[in-house]
């Protein structure tokens, strides 16, 4: 039977005990009432006396709601931190705790405690009480004479020191909460946004918002206007600040990222003060999550993500709703998932990228989008890294030299329009089923594909010649030929090609409209040349269609659904026809197979 | 029985060679060593391995790249080739020895799918 640290809850009600106790669960309870995310109340007993002024942090939530902490079931208290509220009573709050024995293995209550009276105890002033009986407490007594934990003590020897002000203690991240005025934290600054403004019916503004980390967690921070003025220009990112004196509210999580249930808000009273000993505060908090999971993930979800960089598109320049022109770039990222998804930068950030030698990228605050598949997009309040010093990365950068580099990734990401590396394979039964072209959008395939019918009526106009314009012309029956589009009349015209073509594969069939170049691949001769010939010569015009058909090629097409007078169908163009690479065909063949197998 | 002709010829690699033999097979592989006498060469897989083929009558021509033999497996598991055929390059583009390998396993994994133990192959 795993034996309690007797003792300890009453060293613990005097505010100084130690981390590491051994303590039963007795009862855990829900306190309502107030927004935001539920706190527990914890009673915990050493089997010598209980005490129910334990609040369990609210990151550990999950544990009650995973069934981990029940009643009954003993654990480690392994961080902790003392409130002492107005009244002088205290509250222990849980920051970490471990499980050694589950409820259901513990034959129930161990020894047989009584409530611990805090009226035993004389106030915070008279620490060490006279009524110290466990020699556990005695030593602790010594070793730790403050309101503090031990562990963070002990981890962060340079954490502990005078903080500027001397006003309050420096405290974990964790630990914050809107019941507590007094407290410092010294965290570093892991990214800072712009200066943004607001003008609306009850007055102008501004803001600015920034993602602070220490060793326990991450939060945001947000200053107004005279705010703004006073510490915008002073924070810089990734340096090291002592924080005192904001107000916390409960988060947004909308907008972020971050993990804290609360958020903070600078006010005239808030100081931050550089700190010059930074060696001990992490740099950046992320918790990534695998690019194979991003399926499952909601859409416009704010997630973190780390990948190796495989291609970088170049800078293009697009024009927003609003008419804004912003730059954007698109990374494909692989992690160990072995699964690749398209990251888009902007402005900026798209401008300076430099993807050279395929580096690891971690990104923080990314968003999730449906795009094509699953997509991430970098937003204001993401930050970037590019081969970051973190365990991730050096693990992933391992795996990807020694292993990912010759995996082919399966993206996520569908690439719509032309150019990419990724093709959008498909067969023409999946077309129909998978209802392609019927979103606001075009959708665009590819398939491979044999000629089984061509429709020789038809396939050839009379066009404008001039260059670009390839408008039908009308003719004037006078050997003039006018076009409308141009205004001018020509002597002459040339012949394009606008082709009617039914092409099959092993499970569907499908009528597609091929133009120009596409119909003089297929028919394996120009347009000028087959208008030549079906004004002299149709049986060797009609030669030229049945040679054509049963030949086999990959098809590039587009499909929407049109609709003419009521009636929509669905209209496939040819954008593009290659010969069959059967050497590329059977590799895809063969892998499809084998992942048909593994299913 | 019937001429080697006339018979299905399973398309095996290296590894397969034990369970075929006295059974006609085909195998196709890239030419190693050609023995002086020109009545035996030897032929690797797309996996790496090797094989010995024997001929009735000495070679005529320089053999290299990638063959085609058609043959019996005797028991110590030599090809006895009743005759061969040299696949060139197709326009350019080298026969994929790899690639053709991979093909062969999905055929002899799933053999539903490929039933051409029960036709007559070329």
């Amino acid at each position: 039977m795993t034996k309690l640290s007797e003792g300890a809850i009453e060293a613990l009600s005097n505010s100084n005990g130690s981390n590491d106790a051994v303590l039963q669960l007795v009862n855990i309870r829900k306190i309502d009432g107030g927004s935001g995310p539920a706190r527990y109340r914890v009673m915990m007993s050493d089997g010598v006396h209980t005490l129910s002024s334990f609040m369990l942090s609210t990151q550990l939530n999950f544990m009650v709601e995973d069934d981990l902490l029940a009643p009954n079931c003993v654990c480690i208290l392994k961080r902790h931190v003392t409130n002492i509220l107005k009244d002088k009573r205290r509250v222990v709050i849980i920051l970490e705790i471990e499980v050694v024995q589950p409820a259901e293995e513990v034959a129930g209550r161990i020894g047989d405690p009584t409530p611990y009276n805090d009226g035993q105890t004389k106030g915070p002033q008279s620490a060490p009480s006279s009524e110290i009986r466990a020699p556990l407490l005695q030593q602790n007594k010594k070793e730790v004479p403050r309101v503090f934990n031990k562990d963070f003590e002990k981890n962060n020897p340079s954490n502990m020191p005078s903080t500027p002000g001397g006003s309050s203690k420096v405290v974990p991240i964790a630990s914050l909460n809107p019941y507590q005025s007094k407290w410092t934290v010294r965290a570093r600054i892991t990214n800072k946004s712009g200066i943004r403004t607001w003008s609306n019916s009850r007055g102008d503004g501004k803001l600015f918002s920034m993602e602070m980390v220490d060793e326990s967690g991450e939060i945001r921070v947000t200053g107004f206007n005279q705010e703004v003025d006073k510490f915008f220009t002073l924070v810089e990112v990734g340096k090291v600040y002592y924080i005192s004196k904001g107000s916390l509210k409960i988060a947004n999580k909308q907008y972020t990222s971050v993990k804290n249930d609360y958020e903070m808000t600078l006010s005239g009273e808030s100081s931050i003060i550089p700190c010059e000993d930074t060696s001990e505060v992490p740099v950046l908090q992320c918790d990534f999550v695998s690019i194979g999971d991003l399926e499952n993930r909601e859409k416009d979800a704010i997630i973190d993500v780390i990948g190796v960089c495989k291609s970088v598109d170049d800078v293009s320049r697009i024009t927003t709703k609003n008419n804004k022109e912003v730059s954007k770039r698109t990374l494909n990222l692989m992690d160990m998932s072995g699964k690749v998804v398209t990251l888009t930068l902007w402005a900026e950030e798209a401008e300076k990228f430099e993807g050279s030698g395929q580096p690891i990228i971690a990104i923080k605050g990314a968003k999730l989008s449906d795009f094509g598949g699953r997509s991430l997009s970098a937003s204001f309040s993401s930050t970037m890294m590019i081969n970051p010093d973190i365990p991730e990365a050096h693990k992933l950068r391992g795996w990807y030299d020694k292993e990912g580099h010759a995996m082919d990734g399966q993206s996520l990401t569908e690439v719509r329009g032309s150019g990419g590396g990724n093709t959008n394979w498909k067969t023409l039964s999946d077309v129909k089923t998978e209802h392609l072209g019927h979103g606001d959008k075009a959708d665009y395939y590819t398939c491979i594909a044999t000629i089984v019918y061509l429709r020789k009526e038809n396939c050839l106009y009379q066009a404008c010649p001039s260059q670009e314009c390839n408008k039908k012309v009308v003719d004037q029956h006078n050997g003039m030929f006018r076009c409308e589009k141009c205004d001018k009349e020509f002597p002459n015209f040339k012949y394009r090609l606008i082709l009617s073509a039914n092409i099959a594969d092993y499970a569907d069939n499908q009528w597609v409209t091929c133009f120009q170049e596409s119909a003089e691949s297929i028919l394996g001769q120009n347009a000028a040349y087959l208008g030549q010939l079906k004004d002299s010569n149709e049986a060797a015009f009609d030669e030229i269609f049945q040679q054509a058909n049963f030949n086999t090629f990959v098809f590039r097409s587009r499909v929407k659904l049109e609709t003419y007078n009521d009636e929509s169908r669905i209209k496939a163009t040819v954008m593009e026809v290659k010969p069959v690479d059967h050497l590329d065909y059977s590799k895809r063949l063969i892998m499809n197979i084998r992942k048909l197998a593994a299913q | 029985m019937a001429g080697i002709y006339d018979v299905p010829k399973p398309r095996i690699i290296c590894s397969m060679l034990s369970q075929n033999i006295n059974k006609p097979v085909c195998f196709v592989g890239r030419v190693e060593k050609v023995h002086p006498s020109g009545k035996t060469f030897t032929v690797c897989d797309g996996e790496g391995k090797t094989a010995t083929v024997e001929l009735n009558d000495p070679l005529d021509e320089e053999l290299s790249g990638v063959v085609e033999v058609i043959g019996m497996v005797s028991n110590k598991g030599v090809i006895m080739a009743t005759t061969y055929n040299l696949l060139r390059d197709d326009k350019g583009v080298p026969f994929d020895l790899e690639l053709y390998t991979e093909a062969l396993k999905v055929i002899h994994d799933f053999p539903q799918h490929y039933p051409f133990q029960m036709a007559l192959s070329g």
